[in-house]
Formats: C-alpha cells, sequence, structure tokens
C-alpha cells in the first residue's frame, strides 16, 4: 500500500495534464456552442476521484499539507464554477475559475511535497473534516465572486456592465461569507478543545479574522450604498488578496514564528 | 441601470431626523481612537489590565442600561439612530481590520525594543486604549442595532436579532470575562502527585484537588527508510514507512522491510525485540540492486544505548530517519479531593477533561526526556463566562445556516 501510495503521487503531474486537457477541451467546446460541460464534467471527477483515493491510501483526511488543501480548493473551484456557468450560461465564469483550478494544480504539481500517512495529534478532531471542508468551499465561493467582480469593473469601463453583474457577485459573496463565518466558528470550537481557548489572536486565527471583516465590509457596504458599485466591485477584489495571503502568505510573517498553525506545510 | 435602494420599514418614518451619516461616523471612530492613542501614550504604554468580577459584571451591567436608555428614551435622536446605522458598522469594521492588521504584522510581544512601536501600544493592541474604546464602541453599535431593530422596527428580522444578538453576546462574554480566563501550567512525572498549579509569569495558585500522573503514554508512527549519498542526510529521500512487509522501489534499488521492531537491542549475532521503551526501534531490511545482488542487514537511527546503524549499497547509504513523529498522547491522571473523593481520567489532545470546574488540557510533554521519565505538560484553565461565549457561538451559527439557504436562494433567484 506504501509504495501504491508513493506513485500514485508519482503519477499525479500526468492526471493534471489529462484534467487539463478534458477542462481546456470543454471550454473550447462551450467557446463554440457545442457540448463541453460533460467534458469539464469528466476532468473535475477526474480529480475529485483522486481525492478519495488520497483519502483510501493515506488512511486519514487529505486535508493537512498546502498541497492536499489546493487540491480540494481546485475541485471546489471548479466545480461551483462550473455549476453556477452551467445554471446561467455563464462561460466566462467557468473559463475564469476553470483556469484558476488549473493554476492551483500546476503550483501543485511544482511544488512536491513529502506526503505521508502520519495526521498529527492536534489534526485528530472531529472538528477538523467540517472546518477545513467548509473554509475550502467558502474560498472556493468567495473566488468565484472575486472574479465576478473584476469582470464587473472592466465591463464598468467598458459601459457593459448590467444589474445582473452585482447581483451575481452579491450572492456569491452572501454565501460564501455564510460559510466562512461557519469555518471560522467552528475553528473557535475546535481551538478551545485543543489550546484550552477559542480565540488566541495566532496569526492563521488574526488573518481569518480580517478575511471575515472585509468580507462582512462588502455586504454592509452594499446593504447600505447599492449605487457604489465600483468601489464594492474593488473591495471584492481586495478582500481576495486578503483571503489568498490568510491561506498562504501568514507564513512569511514575522509574527509567524509563534503560531500554533505550525502543522501547516 | 436600475439598482434597488434598501427600504426599512419602521414606525413613523416622516417624523424622524436624519441619522448622522458616514462622514460624522467617520468621525467619532477617527476622534475615539486618537483619543485612545493620547490616553496610552499618557498611561505610560501599558494598557489595560481586564479587570476581574465582580468589577467585570458590574461593567457589564453598567453597559447594558447605558444600551436601554439610549436605545429605549431616546431611540429617535439622531446620533442614536447613526450609533446604531451600517455607516457606523462600516466604519467600526473599518477601525477593527486597521486593529487586526497591527495585530497581523506585529509580533505581539512586550518585550520588542522598538520606542515607536511599544509608545503606541502595538506590541499588546487587545488591551491597548484605543482598541478597547473601540471594542467598547463595537459593543454599543451592535447594542443599540438589535434594539432599534428588536423594538423599533414594525417588522423585525429574526435571523437579523439571532445573529447580531449571538454576536453581541460573544463580544461582551469574550471581552469581559477576559479578567476571569486564569490559564496555568502544570508538568508531572509518572507518579507524581501535585495540587498547585503556575501561571506564565510565574503566579502559582492551590487547586482544591491533587492530581497525580499514573501513566504517560506515547504513540508514535513508524520512522522512514531514507535513502542518502552517504554525506548528508538532510538531503535524502524517505522511500517508505518502516512497516513490516513494506517493499518499495527507488532508481535501481528495490527495498523491503523485512522486521520491524518498535524497540530493540542488539545482542551476540543479532538484533532481538525488547520491551523496554527506551531502546530505539530496528529495522531488517533487504536490498536487491540492478543486478539482482542482494543486501541484507538491521538499521536504526540509534539513541543514547545504541549507536545508529545504517546499510551501504552501491554508494548509497540505508538509514532510519531521526524525526519522531508522534501519533497519540495522553495522561492517565487521578484527581483526589481531601474528603477522599477521587476521579480517574485520561487526558490527550484534543480530548480535555472537566474536573472541579476547570478545564484540563494536554498540551505537550518532554521530548528530549531519555531516563525513562518521560514529564507531561498540562494546561490548567478556568473561564467562567464560557456558556456565555458558547451561547453566543451557537446563535451565530444557527443564523449562518439560514444564511446559507437564502444565499443559495437568492443565486438561484440572479436572472
Amino acid at each position: 500500500m506504501e509504495s501504491a501510495m508513493i506513485n500514485m503521487w508519482a503519477y499525479f503531474p500526468l492526471l493534471s495534464a489529462m484534467i487539463i486537457l478534458c477542462w481546456g477541451t470543454g471550454i473550447v467546446l462551450c467557446w463554440r456552442k457545442q457540448r463541453g460541460w460533460s467534458w469539464i464534467g469528466v476532468g473535475t471527477g477526474l480529480l475529485a476521484s483522486f481525492i478519495v483515493a488520497l483519502w483510501v491510501f493515506l488512511e486519514r483526511p487529505p486535508l493537512q499539507t498546502y498541497g492536499e488543501t489546493r487540491v480540494w480548493y481546485a475541485v471546489l473551484l471548479s466545480s461551483s464554477g462550473a455549476w453556477v456557468a452551467w445554471r446561467w450560461r455563464l462561460w466566462w465564469l467557468v473559463v475564469y475559475s476553470i483556469g484558476c483550478s488549473a493554476l492551483f494544480l500546476l503550483i501543485t504539481v511544482l511544488n512536491p511535497e513529502s506526503h505521508d500517512k502520519a495526521l498529527i495529534p492536534a489534526l485528530q478532531s472531529p472538528w477538523f473534516i467540517p472546518h477545513v471542508v467548509v473554509y475550502l468551499l467558502a474560498y472556493a465561493l468567495l473566488t468565484a465572486a472575486s472574479l465576478t467582480a473584476l469582470r464587473g469593473l472592466w465591463r464598468m469601463a467598458h459601459g457593459t456592465l448590467t444589474a445582473n453583474d452585482s447581483l451575481l457577485a452579491d450572492a456569491l459573496t452572501t454565501l460564501g461569507l455564510a460559510f466562512l463565518t461557519m469555518g471560522l466558528f467552528l475553528g473557535a470550537i475546535w481551538a478551545k478543545d485543543a489550546w484550552g481557548h477559542y480565540w488566541t489572536w495566532d496569526p492563521k486565527e488574526t488573518w481569518a479574522f480580517l478575511t471575515w471583516s472585509i468580507y462582512l465590509g462588502y455586504v454592509h457596504l452594499r446593504a447600505c450604498r447599492r449605487e457604489w458599485i465600483g468601489p464594492s466591485f474593488l473591495l471584492l477584489g481586495l478582500a481576495w488578496e486578503i483571503l489568498l495571503f490568510c491561506w498562504f502568505g501568514v507564513n512569511y510573517l514575522p509574527s509567524a514564528g509563534s503560531s500554533l498553525h505550525t502543522y501547516l506545510k | 441601470v436600475n439598482f434597488e435602494v434598501p427600504s426599512v420599514t419602521e414606525k413613523s418614518p416622516v417624523s424622524r431626523p436624519k441619522p448622522v451619516g458616514f462622514r460624522q461616523a467617520a468621525c467619532l471612530v477617527m476622534g475615539l481612537i486618537v483619543g485612545g492613542y493620547a490616553l496610552e501614550w499618557l498611561t505610560g504604554s501599558q494598557g489595560i489590565t481586564p479587570p476581574k468580577g465582580p468589577t467585570n459584571l458590574a461593567l457589564l451591567a453598567a453597559l447594558v442600561i447605558w444600551l436601554a436608555v439610549l436605545g429605549l428614551v431616546f431611540p429617535e435622536h439622531r446620533w442614536v439612530a447613526g450609533l446604531a446605522g451600517i455607516p457606523m458598522s462600516l466604519c467600526l469594521l473599518t477601525a477593527m481590520t486597521g486593529f487586526g492588521l497591527l495585530i497581523g504584522w506585529i509580533p505581539q510581544d512586550p518585550t520588542v525594543q522598538n520606542h515607536l512601536i511599544r509608545a503606541m501600544g502595538w506590541t499588546h493592541v487587545t488591551t491597548s486604549w484605543p482598541f478597547i474604546m473601540t471594542y467598547l464602541l463595537l459593543l454599543t453599535h451592535l447594542g443599540l442595532a438589535l434594539l432599534r431593530r428588536g423594538i423599533s422596527s414594525q417588522k423585525p428580522s429574526t435571523q437579523f436579532l439571532v445573529h447580531h444578538g449571538g454576536l453581541w453576546l460573544l463580544l461582551a462574554c469574550a471581552f469581559f470575562g477576559a479578567g476571569d480566563v486564569q490559564r496555568y501550567r502544570l508538568t508531572l512525572s509518572p507518579g507524581q502527585t501535585a495540587e498547585e498549579i503556575w501561571s506564565e509569569s510565574g503566579q502559582r495558585i492551590r487547586l482544591p484537588f491533587r492530581i497525580q500522573l499514573v501513566q504517560f503514554i506515547l504513540d508514535e508512527y513508524p520512522p522512514f527508510l531514507l535513502v542518502f549519498d552517504g554525506k548528508s542526510p538532510a538531503n535524502g529521500a524517505r522511500v517508505m514507512e518502516l512497516v513490516g512487509g513494506a517493499r518499495s522501489r527507488r532508481q535501481d534499488l528495490d527495498f523491503e522491510v523485512m522486521t520491524f521492531l518498535e524497540h530493540g537491542c542488539t545482542e551476540p549475532g543479532g538484533v532481538r525485540a525488547s520491551r523496554d521503551p527506551l531502546d530505539p526501534p530496528f529495522a531488517q531490511i533487504r536490498v536487491r540492486d540492478s543486478q539482482g545482488h542482494l543486501t541484507e542487514g538491521w538499521i536504526t537511527r540509534g539513541n543514547s544505548r545504541q549507536p545508529p546503524r545504517h546499510l551501504s549499497v552501491g554508494g548509497q547509504t540505508i538509514a532510519m530517519t531521526k524525526e519522531r513523529r508522534p501519533r497519540q498522547y495522553r495522561s492517565e491522571i487521578i484527581c483526589s479531593w481531601a474528603d477522599g473523593r477521587q476521579q480517574h481520567a485520561c487526558v490527550a489532545v484534543n480530548q480535555p477533561v472537566s474536573v472541579g470546574g476547570w478545564q484540563l488540557y494536554q498540551s505537550g510533554y518532554d521530548e528530549i526526556a531519555e531516563n525513562g521519565a518521560r514529564r507531561s505538560l498540562f494546561e490548567v484553565v478556568r473561564d467562567p463566562w464560557l456558556p456565555g461565549v458558547y451561547a453566543g457561538i451557537f446563535m451565530i451559527f444557527l443564523s449562518t445556516l439560514t444564511y446559507v439557504g437564502g444565499g443559495l436562494k437568492n443565486l438561484w433567484r440572479v436572472p
């Protein structure tokens, strides 16, 4: 089983290439008004199957390392982006969300990790899976919201903005923020069980709070100033930067040395 | 493009004066922060020590009365309405985000030498005057928003009340209860008993019960098989976990783990299993090269009792990784009271135990112990305001579930 696990990761670049090929074919077919959604579904399904296989072989949830969370993010972003795009025939959204997912797969291919089976004691908790999965789902939805906002800014500049652009950004942000809130408070309850306190202003917690507060700011801004579309879209774009920094950048901060989230590799 | 401006249905909207807007809200928050920094500087940048009970309870009661007077007696005043408004929410969110950025960038370490950072209180942001004053304004804002939407509004939103009510409860209990949180450390060796615990600052208190560590159990993952060039193990490759029967292939070499012993010791003619937990792990490895030559032998990472053992095959060194990987560790304890009562418990990571109003956490263990007396490290915590915090989290969680439902519905409705 051990050697099978190692071989599975050895084939990950090949699998990623196949997935990206499926996605690319799907996008091209959608562009030509042909049936491309099934190709996108096959690509995402392959990636989801890889996660299931990884879970089985590792004998633990594959949610421990940055590489593993990137694979989850790619699945959730491509599937949620494709679902929203399919429902409202927004083919541009599938291009962006799948482009983003492909980028995360490439990053994982270019940053090989030591994928071992060990799950450290701090992560052996019933809160582990709901906390991380809910967070990654929130990240995927908020990424789709930010992509909608960036496209909205482009369309504003070209005078082609419609009411649907901001409605879609609002709906995706509300849903993403709800999951982000759940993830944040699930994390607080878990922190109490693991470390004795629900909030310690640990660097990861602090940046999670910043991410949450900036998306909360967007929701409040939209509630009272619906006509401020440009600033709202800019805020959504900035919020995504904070989200990515919270995910990957925290470890490079001067305060990271004191972090309790040291298991993140 | 016709964007709908939301309307709030409230009692006699015509007779109400216009609440203060963004500019006044921003001025109030900015003024408060500037005043807070002035106070911080004037008080020697020491920050505020959170008040303990019953003072904190009295302060919370005063805040509630203050909110009731403002929200129920002067609900129409433009500043009271403005304090409850969304412009104030945005200004306060911006301010709290600013404080969050300070905490996120600057290590919260009182020993930082930079004079400006110390003078501004940026080494202890959460106890500094500007943060505390902004936090109190946030509680005032949330409380007034709740009163306004719950009492003044003709159509109070249950979702809003539960969500914001939960947030208020959580923030109030976390803030006023901070002074009553007690966190102490305890280190015990197997068989040792203690009833005194120590804080990080060296303060010592006596518990109402005695804690005895019966046994500390450390369960580890197996080490890895490491292949390196014979010079730098740090650049070596981990081939596989050392589990009996495991096989793997790397470059032109086939590896097989014939036997793995969690603890072993050498004897004339070989290695035998040992029951002594202080003996290091051993693995019997068989390596076949591309020409079919077999090499077989025992490897160990070694410790103070046994020297490390490696195998050499075609210029490559086959070794065992030195890094230890705990799977789980736990402490079996007995807590006993003066009246003879006893409570047996097992404390593990993520599995705290509640004893006499205190929570016991397994915070770590003595990693360098080699003499058999591995010490167990505990954190002993008491937080009497925790039920309020959990009630707040529960309310937020409940309302967030409805936001998920509403969010999906909104998403579906987008034309």
